[in-house]
């Protein structure tokens, strides 16, 4: 698993969400974001904004895909 | 008369009829799961095409296309669609199954503790609403009230004409509030619930308003006059070139982002661009090639079609870290490798973007200008990495001009160069944030230190404005947020700012509060405010009482 720390000032809102559900879709396996105690689906944006995830949250990423997950957890850092 | 408070998203004096939008289900029997099945398939496959179209509507702007785009992941999420499934398999009429859907999936979201975040559960309830309901509501020259108005009824009641919204549940980073400031629309939520009984004409200023006597009315309209009056004489500034009263001219430009910042400024007024800002570029996962960048500054000048363009090339650092480019931490950003600092640290990134500009300075002009030059050997070693790149073009074949050169001044022993400065550069602008901060040491962003951070202190406008008497042969310009401060737009202009940029909402009032100053012979007035001891003494003496 993947751990990355959430650098953007307002979390993953509406539109990073967004980015990171359509790369997370491309993939047909499953890649699942952690939060916590908690762990969805990427694909479910509706999901994924319910982590509610915010500015300094530690976040994990999985996915069947090594290289899915190391984009994604270059997403989540970089995103704004 | 009696007065509606709530919380003002979008405050301006309108009236019209009252209509109420009160959702109302169809409620009937549920039918075999795979006919509800089938009537959620249609419903979703209809709104899904709706939202697409939206999308691309080309009058929306970046942010609101990202928010229909939004509305479409969530149409299409598996696990809301699942959960729907769930619903009808148990029994449920589809309209209740994905009520209930969206209702679990709000809840989750309004138990974030963050207020963006909850706000988002409306977007939720938006799409499902959709899903279940067709509204053909007539509402030109309406206002209308509902319980909640979401994002999609915004733009759509907009389209049809309706004159302001009123609802009773809401908030200020809702999508919704969002369009409205978009669209410049009134509206007014977290009313009272007693406000779903009224009928007939309502009116609108800060707060709703019935039973207006005769008296009140007639005051009302007069108000009303004078808002068209103000506004027909704003309008007619939009293609005035800004001036003071005493024909001095004052180009009133604006700052952006993008090509939609961009687009909205020249409807609005904007004389050109004082401040392109192209960090952004270089915040993305992988960093912007030559052809991509030459691709966005050619859009910008084109629109722009001849008017004044300043690139400002990537300021990085401080607040703004992208981690390819990141060198580290440092204890003090704000103090530390930023700006053209870090450009001299990773130059090829900087020689790319020198060259794109270059390149695009041969088919139209354009000025370039660094941030966070601090001495006269930075403005050395950019003129010499310049002189590599062209070089380089040259060897390349390629066509490419110098544009103009500028420096911002933002760190405080700037001020003290500008008669260097002239020997080197075409202009110089003034970047207000980082200039207050440096040289008051108060971080801007730190609000128990905000009291420091003073605009109208005479030290820092005594500072800039002792500068300005060596900047003989530099046009001088303003991006900060002081550009478009109302109490010292004035004062800028009588010590010789030529140049101003302001937001775009900010233009046509700059151009408006120019006109009413002078600018020739103000040296007694800017000595009087320049020796007043006081932020207080600065503020009374700049108001001229």
């Amino acid at each position: 698993m993947r751990t990355v720390t959430i650098q953007a000032k307002n979390g993953l809102h509406a539109r990073p969400a967004a980015e990171l559900v359509k790369l997370a879709a491309a993939s047909e396996g499953d890649v699942t974001i952690i939060k916590g105690d908690k762990e969805v689906s990427a694909k479910s944006i509706m999901r994924l904004m319910s982590l509610g995830i915010l500015q300094g949250d530690e976040v994990g990423i999985k996915a069947d895909d090594a290289e899915l997950a190391d984009t994604l957890a270059d997403f989540l850092e970089k995103m704004e | 008369m009696k007065r509606y408070q709530g919380l003002t998203i979008v405050t301006g004096r309108t009236f019209g009829p009252l209509i109420i939008d009160q959702v109302e289900i169809d409620d009937s029997q549920a039918k075999s799961p795979k006919e509800e099945w089938q009537k959620f398939s249609d419903a979703k496959n209809e709104l899904s095409r709706e939202l697409e179209q939206r999308s691309k509507d080309e009058s929306l702007t970046s942010e609101t296309a990202a928010i229909f785009e939004a509305h479409q992941l969530m149409l299409e999420d598996p696990e809301f669609i699942e959960e729907i499934k769930r619903h009808i398999e148990s029994g449920l009429a589809y309209e209740k199954a994905v009520l209930q859907a969206a209702q679990d999936f709000s809840d989750m979201m309004s138990a974030i503790e963050d207020e963006y975040m909850q706000a988002r559960a409306a977007d939720i309830r938006d799409i499902a609403q959709q899903l279940i309901t067709k509204q053909d509501l007539d509402v030109a020259g309406k206002i209308v009230l509902k319980d909640e108005i979401f994002p999609s009824e915004v733009i759509e009641y907009s389209k049809a004409g309706a004159k302001g919204f009123l609802s009773l549940k809401g908030s200020a980073t809702s999508h919704a509030s969002i369009l409205a400031k978009n669209a410049g629309l009134p509206f007014i939520t977290n009313l009272p619930p007693e406000v779903m009984t009224l009928s007939g004409t309502v009116y609108l200023d800060e707060d709703l308003m019935v039973d207006l006597s005769e008296a009140e009315l007639a005051e009302f309209n007069q108000a009303l006059q004078r808002d068209e009056a103000t506004r027909q004489r704003l309008a007619k500034l939009i293609d005035q070139p800004g001036h003071t009263a005493d024909g001095v001219k004052r180009q009133v430009s604006t700052n952006i982002s993008s090509l939609d910042d961009l687009l909205q400024a020249l409807e609005l007024g904007a004389e050109g661009v004082a401040l392109f800002r192209t960090e952004f570029l270089f915040m993305q996962p992988t960093l912007p090639t030559r052809e991509e960048q030459k691709e966005l500054y050619r859009s910008l000048a084109k629109a722009l079609n001849g008017k004044s363009f300043i690139i400002r090339t990537m300021d990085l650092g401080g607040d703004k870290v992208n981690r390819e480019l990141d060198s580290g931490p440092e204890d003090n950003p704000f103090l530390g490798l930023r700006g053209i600092r870090l450009s001299f640290d990773k130059i090829q990134v900087f020689k790319r973007q020198l060259k794109a500009i270059l390149e695009v300075a041969s088919e139209y002009p354009i000025k370039m200008m660094f941030p966070m030059v601090t001495n006269l050997e930075d403005v050395y070693q950019v003129k010499e990495i310049l002189a590599q790149a062209e070089a380089e073009l040259k060897d390349e074949g390629r066509a490419y001009e110098t544009p103009m050169l500028g420096v911002m001044i933002e760190v405080p022993s700037a001020l003290a160069l500008m008669k260097e400065f002239s020997d080197e550069v075409d202009f110089v602008s003034f970047g207000t944030n980082d200039l207050l901060q440096y040289t008051t040491a108060s971080d801007r962003m730190n609000s128990r230190v905000s009291r420091w951070y003073d605009p109208y202190q005479p030290a820092f406008l005594r500072l800039i404005a002792r500068s300005l008497e060596d900047a003989k042969g530099l046009h001088v310009g303003m991006c900060g947020d002081l550009a478009a401060d109302e109490l010292l737009i004035p004062f800028w202009s009588a010590i010789g700012f030529e140049e101003l940029g302001v937001p775009a909402a900010r233009i046509l009032k700059t151009k408006q509060i120019l006109l009413e100053t002078r600018s020739r012979d103000q040296a007694e007035w800017v000595d009087y405010v320049l020796s007043a001891k006081t932020s207080q003494e600065v503020i009374e003496r700049l108001r001229r009482d």
